[in-house]
C-alpha cells in the first residue's frame, strides 16, 4: 500500500505504508483519524493527504528520516547524556535554519523521534556559544538592561564558582 | 518516494544562509513554544551552556534558569553556596558562621529569592554551617519558606542537625528522605524535643506523598501518642511509605490498608513488638486490602517473605526482598516461583542478605532464576546472595535468560558481597566466559549497569567477523569473585562492545600481567 503526501506547494510524494507510519498525522488520517483533529482525510489512495504547513524541501528531508526508521525504533526521549546514532547526527547537521524548519514540521506532523533529534541538533549548535553568539545565531536582541546584564554576568560567576568551587 | 516539484526553502523567515545571523528580530516560532524550548535546553551538554542561554533574553531566562536550578548540584550544603546571592556585606556576616541573632533585611533577599524559587530538589547533609544560616534566614522572615517550590529533599543528619532542619521543610514538599546517623546508635532517632518537632513537621507536611525513613529508626516514638497520630495522618495520604518502624503498628497499618493512593510500602515481617500486627494478619490484609499496592519492600526471616508473596497473590511492579539470614539459590528459587502472579507486571526485582550462606547447599543458579524468564517487563534485577562458582550460570544459559528481558537496564549479581575475602590462585573456578558479555549486549540493548561474579577472563575472545553493534550507552561493569590478570586486554574487549564502559575488577588479589 502507498500513500500520496502533498506539500505546501502542491508537490506530491508517494510513500510506502511503513514510511508513512512514522508520521503521526498521516497515520491518523490514513487509518481513521479523529474527526475533531480537523485534518483532511484521504478517501482513497489517489486523493492524497495535504500537509499544508510543510514545504516540499522539508517534507523530502523528513521522508529520508522516515525511510531510515521504517523498520526500527528511533530514540523518543533522552537527556544531555544520551548519545544519538551517528546517522542521526549526520542527518540533522548544523544548519540552524534547516533544523528549525524540521523541528516545526516534526511538531506539526507528530513525529516524536524526529522532534527529539531536531532539538538535539539545535542544542548541539548552541553548545559552547556565548550569549552574544546565541543572539546573533537566533537573530534576537539581548533585552536585558545594562545593569541586568552585569547582574547576569555576575551570576555567571556564581555558577562558575558553584560548578568549580575551589 | 517521489520528490516531484520539491522546491528549496525560499519563503520562510529563516531563509538566510548557513551559520549567518537571521534578519528577523523575533525568535524562531519553534522556540516560542515552551515545551520545545525546555526540551532543547534539557539537551544542552553543560550547565554552562544553560547559563549562556539564560543571559540572552528574558524569554529564555526563566526556562534556562529553572532547568539550571531545579536540582542544583551542591555538595550537601546549598545555603553555604547560595549566600553568594546576598549583597557582599551580608554574605560576609553569614560566612563562615552567622551570629544567631543576625537578622537580614527583606530587600536583601531579592536575588536569593529569584533563584530559590526555581529549586525543586535538594540534598542537605552538611549541616554546618547550612543549618545555622537557615535559622538566621528563617528568623529574618518568619513563615516564609526559603525554597517555596521545593518538591523533594534528602536529609542526612545527626540528632543535633535534625533539630535545625525545619527551615528546609517547605510546605510544598512531596518527597522526604531522611538518613540519620549518630555515633553509637547509628540510625536510631532519640526522643529529643527538637528532633520530635522536626519529625512532626515532616509528618504534617500538607503535600507529603512519599516518605522514606529506611535509614532512620524510630522505635521510641511508637509509644508517643502525638507522633503516632501524626504518623497515622501521614499514612492516610501518602503513596509511598518506607519505614522500619510504625508500618505494622496497628493504627498505622489499619490506615495504610485503606489508603487508596498507596502504591509502595515497606513491611518488616520480623517485627513482633507490642501493638504490631503479626504475619498472618499482615498477609491476609495485603491480599484483600491495599487496593493499589504494586511495590513491596520487605524484611523477613527465612521463607516468611516468600509466604507473604504466595498468600497475597498480588501482581507487583517492584519487589525488594531483604532476608535476615542466609540466602542461597534454593531460597531464590522459592522466591522467584512465588512471583509468578507478577509475571506480566514485574519491572524491578531485588533480593539481598547481609549474612553469608552455606556453600554446601547446592542448587543451580540457572534453575533458581529461570522463573524470571516469564517476566518480560523486567528492567532491573539485583541479587546479593551466596552462590558457589560451580552453581554459577554458564555461557549457554545467558542467551536463554537474557533474551527474555529486552528492556533490562541493570543486572547485578553479587556473591557474598560483604565477604571481603579476596580470591587467590586456589579459589574456585568460573561459570561464564567473556563471550557471555557480548551475548548480554545483544539481548539487552539498554543495559547501563552489569555486575557478574565468577567470570573466566583468561581467554579474550576475538570479535573479528562477529556481527554486532556497539552500545552508545555508558555502562558500569563490575567483575567480581574472579581473576582479572590482564586488565588492559579485558578493558579493550569490553570497550569494543561498550565504548563508554567503566570497568572495575573486585576481589582478585593476584599480580596483574600486561600492566
Amino acid at each position: 500500500m502507498s500513500i500520496t503526501l502533498i506539500s505546501k506547494e502542491g508537490a506530491q510524494f508517494l510513500v510506502s505504508k511503513p514510511v508513512a507510519d512514522r508520521i503521526g498525522v498521516v497515520r491518523d488520517c490514513a487509518y481513521g483519524a479523529d474527526f475533531w483533529l480537523g485534518y483532511a482525510v484521504a478517501t482513497d489512495d489517489s486523493m492524497g493527504i495535504t500537509l499544508a504547513n510543510v514545504t516540499s524541501s522539508i517534507l523530502s528531508k523528513i521522508l529520508v528520516w522516515c525511510e531510515h526508521y521504517k523498520d526500527m525504533e528511533p530514540l523518543v526521549d533522552g537527556d544531555s547524556n544520551m548519545e544519538f546514532p551517528e546517522w542521526d547526527m549526520a542527518y540533522i547537521g548544523h544548519d540552524m535554519n534547516q533544523i528549525l524548519f524540521v523541528l516545526e514540521a516534526a511538531d506539526y506532523l507528530h513525529i516524536p523521534g524526529l522532534l527529539l533529534l531536531a532539538c538535539k541538533g539545535i542544542a548541539d549548535v548552541l553548545d559552547g556559544r556565548n550569549p552574544r553568539g546565541i543572539c546573533d545565531l537566533l537573530g534576537i536582541v539581548m533585552d536585558f538592561s545594562h545593569r541586568q546584564e552585569v547582574d547576569m554576568d555576575k551570576e555567571n560567576g556564581y555558577w562558575r564558582w558553584f560548578l568549580h568551587p575551589t | 518516494m517521489n520528490h516531484a516539484n520539491a522546491s528549496p526553502l525560499a519563503n520562510g523567515p529563516w531563509s538566510v544562509g548557513r551559520n549567518s545571523a537571521v534578519a528577523s528580530r523575533a525568535p524562531p516560532t519553534a522556540l516560542e513554544i515552551p515545551e520545545l524550548l525546555v526540551l532543547i535546553l534539557s539537551l544542552l551538554s553543560s550547565s554552562w551552556d544553560l547559563v549562556n542561554v539564560a543571559c540572552t533574553a528574558r524569554r529564555f531566562s526563566d526556562s534556562a534558569l529553572r532547568l539550571l536550578w531545579e536540582n542544583p548540584d551542591f555538595p550537601g550544603n546549598p545555603l553555604k553556596n547560595m549566600v553568594t546571592l546576598f549583597p557582599d556585606n551580608i554574605k560576609s556576616m553569614l560566612l563562615p558562621q552567622p551570629d544567631p541573632s543576625l537578622r537580614i533585611p527583606h530587600h536583601a533577599f531579592g536575588r536569593f529569592d529569584y533563584y530559590a524559587k526555581f529549586v525543586r530538589h535538594l540534598q542537605v547533609w552538611s549541616f554546618d554551617p547550612d543549618a545555622r544560616i537557615a535559622r538566621v534566614l528563617d528568623a529574618s522572615r518568619p513563615n516564609l519558606p526559603l525554597f517555596p517550590s521545593l518538591e523533594s529533599i534528602h536529609l542526612g543528619a545527626d540528632d543535633n542537625s535534625l533539630q535545625m532542619a525545619a527551615p528546609f521543610l517547605s510546605p510544598s514538599l512531596r518527597t522526604v528522605r531522611v538518613n540519620h546517623w549518630d555515633a553509637g546508635t547509628p540510625a536510631v532517632l532519640h526522643s529529643d524535643p527538637g528532633v520530635t518537632k522536626t519529625l512532626l513537621l515532616i509528618l504534617r507536611l500538607p503535600e507529603l506523598d512519599q516518605l522514606d525513613l529506611l535509614d532512620t529508626r524510630l522505635p521510641s516514638y511508637e509509644t508517643d501518642p502525638v507522633v503516632v497520630d501524626a504518623f497515622v495522618h501521614a499514612a492516610s495520604r501518602v503513596s509511598m511509605l518506607y519505614s522500619l518502624d510504625f508500618t505494622t503498628l496497628r493504627p498505622v497499618f489499619d490506615v495504610l490498608a485503606r489508603n487508596a493512593k498507596l502504591t509502595a510500602v515497606f513491611l518488616d515481617l520480623t517485627c513482633n513488638g507490642v501493638g504490631h500486627y503479626l504475619f498472618d494478619d499482615i498477609a491476609r490484609r495485603v491480599r484483600h486490602e491495599f487496593l493499589r499496592l504494586d511495590t513491596i519492600v520487605m524484611q523477613a526471616m527465612d521463607t516468611q517473605g516468600i509466604d507473604l508473596l504466595q498468600e497475597s497473590r498480588r501482581a507487583l511492579k517492584r519487589v525488594d526482598f531483604r532476608v535476615h539470614g542466609p540466602f542461597e539459590p534454593m531460597l531464590l528459587l522459592k522466591l522467584t516461583t512465588a512471583l509468578q502472579p507478577s509475571a506480566n507486571s514485574l519491572q524491578i526485582f531485588r533480593c539481598s542478605t547481609s549474612e553469608r550462606g552455606d556453600h554446601s547447599k547446592r542448587t543451580s543458579l540457572y534453575d533458581a532464576i529461570s522463573p524470571l524468564r516469564h517476566m518480560p517487563h523486567l528492567r532491573k534485577i539485583v541479587m546479593s546472595i551466596t552462590v558457589h562458582a560451580e552453581d554459577m550460570l554458564r555461557d549457554e544459559h545467558i542467551a536463554v535468560l537474557f533474551r527474555c528481558w529486552p528492556n533490562l537496564t541493570v543486572w547485578v549479581l553479587e556473591s557474598d558481597p560483604e565477604d571481603g575475602t579476596p580470591i587467590d590462585l586456589d579459589s574456585p573456578g568460573s561459570g561464564l566466559t567473556l563471550q557471555s558479555l557480548l551475548t548480554i549486549r545483544r539481548c539487552c540493548p539498554s543495559l547501563t549497569e552489569l555486575s557478574v561474579p565468577f567470570v573466566d577472563t583468561m581467554v579474550i575472545p576475538s570479535l573479528t567477523g562477529i556481527p554486532y553493534t556497539m552500545s552508545r550507552l555508558p555502562l558500569d561493569l563490575r567483575l567480581s569473585r574472579c581473576h582479572a590478570h590482564n586488565r588492559p586486554a579485558i578493558k579493550r574487549f569490553v570497550e569494543a562492545i561498550w565504548p563508554e564502559a567503566e570497568c572495575s575488577f573486585e576481589d582478585c588479589s593476584c599480580v596483574q600481567s600486561g600492566v
